[in-house]
């Protein structure tokens, strides 16, 4: 199988750098939230902290840009945009077990809906840059 | 933190990520004389971080310490490490690098006013 074309290349350098920005505000937030108040909200805390991660490991992927790191970052975003979406439903329903907000609250509303338009751009993007089959 | 120092950091990274958004519209890649406009910026960032760190030591606290000093740091690596990653990427999308460096930048000087007027200096 051949290499996938670039994923830190062209536009997907744009997205790298998006991605970089996204990946230290959400973990600098859940890592003073678990630090100074998990007791407050540990489900929402806790989950942050797991987009955090997930933020980061898609950083990282599309930056390696190697056909592993390829499907690494398949991987993240397609957790990223399950997450937002499950976790933004059972914020607005299921208000209780969020007193807090999380990352993916209300489909990511208290991030300009970044968090919902990420996982969605890097997948196209993956997509395009995917590796070539015979 | 001078708060006069702080807008212009503020009105200076907005300009900046205008005239990135504008040439990125343009399709003009990074040039290298990008890194003397953002070392430039840098060196103010560095003026106010220094200027927050002796306020620290001389007692003044804000609220959320541990935040503050982090969005500090942050502040400080945004635009070399977004230069660096732009100037990599010979097309626009370097440039719109540069932009999201710099908005993001802004962001964070806006934050770090927020939070130091919790210590009331």
């Amino acid at each position: 199988m051949a290499d996938p074309r670039p994923t830190n290349a062209g536009p997907g350098r744009l997205l790298v750098a998006v991605y970089a920005v996204f990946a230290l505000a959400a973990s600098a937030r859940a890592g003073v939230q678990i630090a100074t108040r998990l007791d407050e909200a540990p489900i929402a805390y806790l989950l942050s902290a797991f987009a955090a991660v997930m933020y980061i490991v898609a950083t990282i992927a599309l930056a390696r840009s190697t056909s592993t790191s390829w499907r690494v970052a398949l991987a993240a975003c397609t957790v990223e945009l399950v997450g937002v979406l499950v976790v933004g439903t059972l914020s607005l329903v299921w208000t209780d077990a969020f007193p807090d907000e999380t990352v993916w609250s209300g489909y990511g509303r208290g991030y300009g809906f970044v968090p919902l338009v990420l996982p969605i751009l890097g997948l196209l993007w993956l997509r395009s840059a995917a590796p070539v089959r015979r | 933190m001078i708060g006069l120092l702080a807008t212009v950091l503020i009105v200076l990274a907005l300009g900046y990520a205008a005239a990135a958004i504008v040439l990125t519209a343009l399709g003009k890649a990074p040039r290298e004389y990008y890194v003397i406009t953002s070392a430039a910026l840098t060196v103010l960032v560095l003026v106010q971080v220094l200027i927050a760190v002796v306020l620290l030591l001389t007692g003044q606290r804000p609220d959320e310490l541990g935040t503050f000093v982090g969005y500090l740091i942050v502040a400080l690596i945004l635009l070399p490490v977004g230069t660096v990653w732009a100037l990599a990427e010979r097309s626009r999308w370097g440039t719109a690098v540069l932009a999201v460096a710099c908005l993001a930048l802004a962001v964070v000087v806006v934050r770090l006013q927020d939070l130091w007027s919790t210590a009331g200096g």
